[in-house]
């Protein structure tokens, strides 16, 4: 019996099952709305990593349009009204300004983040990147915040044995931590997208 | 015979059925090839709008082998230029629909290469996205990368050498990812019926003028099928088309009382429908700021007092954005001696040292603070508060009057500033300490024996007020001083800390 529990935590550990997952703090209740559309805003960078981002933003979008059967705004349309409303691709709108954007846009849901942290050490042994990113999720009709996720993970998290499942670039490990991000939504019901 | 005829026939017609479907394969298949534009490829590496002219042609002609009809480069360059488009890595609806309608395109591609790393272990990333053209509808998304670092092989063999070749495998992967078949389109480019709302200014007087502009992408508006209103507080506004801005416009009196009040716009399109937009709101603010304005510094009779320095701390009243914010030193005739200005919301705390513009140090003095804010709206409120600099160093009078082999020394000081102490030192030639009185009020009189008018006795005098001017003054003979009073001698004091004329903290 002893082996089994000890076959079976080898297998746990080697795998990554054990492995965290994204923090998510829900704002309101839970309700059955149906999601059509979506609008990703630019992500602001707090990491000393050249556009951060925009790479998380363009990630996000990606994973997004891969995932969900929803219809994604376009970029350029984002940029445009931010334009129009004198914001910076940094600054967090606020109740009204989201609201506006939303329609717009024509969009229910908008999502904003912000990349705490990215980094990518090259050593000797290999790359060691690291990313920390909050996605936040605003209701476009009352500009009000849904739910929000922070998550931070390293190259070395996805690490199984020797050099298999490291990652080694942060575009491929934003990549995971966006779709492991979309993946906690979508069991927890928050993000009603249908599977394409 | 007729037979041989009749299969003559056919077989003719049979050729002719071949070498019409042959015409029609060759004519029309590439009719209905789907054409794509690939935009050039945005580089993040690069910085902000960066361009990767590599990446660009590498994806051409990858779409190119896969069979699709790829629009020449100079032609979305030139269509770029044309309409003014600066930036790569996104583009919006409206220039989307322009570019199916101009150069007939079903399909556009934006690209952007996420990650480049040219240094060992190199590596790769990048984001494509494919973008239907007639309704600028993102149809498909997708992104691959790949380090060396993520391709070990035995003996590195068919290990990607160069940047070079992990740009094919990314290439590669990106179109295996990538929707096999993309349905040519037929649909002529829908009209896009958004619309640029401009909602100004965003704080108001009560009475000031309110503007909303509302422009149609759409360049073939007609006005007299669409009527557009703006609508606040339940009262409708009709707005005027002005065919020269090609924009609509409404203006109305920002009336009401202080508050935020909501706009929306009704666009009425006839039969094609009413729609009705929430196009932000606007604040009417009446109320100049109320500034609380408090200085610190050390306080002499309820008055404050600058010797070194004054913290001067300003805060409003009801907390606002403030646009523009003035602080100035004012002298007894209302003379400016220092002043700062900027944009943005007032520092919470300003440090003055004492020194005017010019850097010379600002004589004793009543003089004033006065700080003037405008807010949004453009209200003005101004506060100031007196104060005073007193540097000067406390005069101590000394009078001597000899009588019988003694000396009579009295001291005093007349100064409106109270002294915190004082020290007299009577020494002999020899530096023996002859007597030595010290105290916090004043006058004070006291003798001292001496045999002989050859005899020296030096005097050292010190002092400070409650504000601490301190002063030295010392006699090096008090025998041969003539009776009377003495103000003078060797001063000392203390030496300004006015490193810096004027700080602001914030």
């Amino acid at each position: 019996m002893s082996w089994v529990v000890v076959f079976l935590w080898g297998v746990f550990a080697l795998t990554g099952c054990g492995a965290k997952k994204p923090y998510v703090q829900e704002f309101s209740q839970k309700t059955a709305q149906e999601r059509q559309s979506i609008a990703v805003l630019p992500f602001a960078n707090r990491s000393r990593y050249d556009q951060g981002g925009k790479i998380v933003h363009r990630l996000v979008l990606v994973e997004l349009v891969q995932q969900c059967n929803l219809r994604v705004a376009l970029e350029g349309d984002v940029f445009k009204i931010y334009r129009q409303m004198r914001l910076k691709p940094w600054d967090i709108p606020d109740v009204e300004q989201l609201r506006i954007i939303a329609v717009r846009l024509g969009v229910d849901t908008l999502i904003a983040g912000e990349v705490l942290e990215m980094d990518e050490k090259v050593t000797p042994s290999g790359v060691s990147p690291a990313l920390s990113i909050q996605v936040r999720v605003y209701d476009g009709k009352s500009g009000l915040i849904q739910w929000s996720s922070l998550y931070r993970r390293e190259g070395g998290d996805y690490q199984k044995m020797m050099h298999f499942g490291m990652v080694n670039t942060v575009s491929e490990l934003g990549k995971k931590m966006v779709q492991e991000i979309l993946g906690v939504w979508k069991e927890k019901g928050l993000l009603s997208c249908v599977d394409s | 015979m007729c037979v041989l005829n009749r299969m003559y026939n056919r077989r003719k017609q049979g050729a002719w059925l071949s070498a019409l479907v042959l015409l029609l394969l060759l004519v029309v298949e590439p009719a209905f090839a789907v054409q794509l534009a690939v935009m050039p490829v945005e580089d993040l590496s690069m910085g902000d709008n960066g361009l990767n002219p590599s990446m660009t042609s590498r994806l051409r002609e990858a779409l190119i082998r896969k069979g699709y009809t790829v629009v020449e480069e100079k032609r979305i360059i030139a269509f770029m230029a044309k309409n003014r488009i600066r930036r790569v890595g996104s583009l919006d609806s409206n220039n989307i629909l322009r570019l199916r309608q101009e150069l007939g395109i079903d399909y556009l591609m934006l690209g952007s290469v996420n990650q480049l790393r040219e240094k060992e272990p190199a590596a790769l990333g990048i984001s494509l996205q494919i973008i239907q053209a007639n309704d600028a509808k993102m149809v498909w998304a997708g992104s691959t990368q790949l380090c060396r670092a993520d391709v070990r092989k035995f003996l590195g063999l068919a290990e990607p050498q160069n940047l070079s070749e992990i740009e094919d495998i990314v290439v590669a992967r990106a179109m295996e990812i990538m929707p096999q078949d993309l349905p040519a389109i037929s649909e002529a480019a829908k009209e896009n019926f958004s619309e640029d709302i401009h909602l100004s200014p965003e704080v108001v007087k009560p009475g000031e003028k309110m503007r909303c502009r509302i422009r149609f992408s759409e360049s073939n508006v007609k006005q007299a099928e669409v009527s557009v209103s703006v609508v606040v507080s339940g009262k409708v506004i009709e707005a005027v088309y002005l065919p020269q801005e090609k924009y609509y416009e409404a203006v109305w009196p920002a009336a009401g009382r202080d508050g935020r009040y909501p706009v929306s716009v009704s666009i009425n399109r006839g039969q094609q429908g009413r729609k009705n937009v929430f196009a932000g709101s606007f604040l009417i603010d009446g109320q100049p700021p109320e500034i609380v304005l408090s200085l610190r510094g050390q306080e002499l009779d309820g008055e404050v007092v600058l010797r070194r320095q004054l913290t001067i701390s300003s805060v409003l009243k009801e907390p606002e954005p403030i646009t523009t914010w003035n602080i100035s030193i004012l002298d007894g005739s209302d003379q400016v001696v220092k002043a700062e200005s900027g944009r943005g919301n007032l520092p919470g705390r300003f440090s003055w040292w004492g020194q005017r513009q010019d850097g010379v140090m600002a004589e004793d003095g009543l003089y004033s603070v006065q700080v003037e804010v405008s807010d949004r709206a453009g209200n003005n409120g101004v506060t100031s508060e007196k104060f005073r600099i007193v540097r000067k160093r406390p005069e101590l009078t000394i009078v001597t009057e000899k009588n019988d082999g003694e000396i009579h020394v009295d001291l005093s000081y007349d100064g409106k500033v109270p002294l915190a102490f004082w020290r007299v030192e009577l020494r002999s030639g020899s530096g023996a300490v002859l007597q030595e009185k010290s105290g916090e009020k004043l006058p004070v009189r006291f003798t001292v024996p001496f045999s002989n008018e050859s005899e020296k006795i030096s005097c050292r005098i010190y002092g400070q007020d409650v504000l601490g001017n301190k002063m030295r003054q010392v006699i090096e003979n008090i025998i041969a001083l003539k009776p009377g009073k003495d103000k003078g001698g060797d001063q000392d004091s203390e030496k300004g800390a006015e490193e810096s004329g004027w700080s602001v903290d914030f």
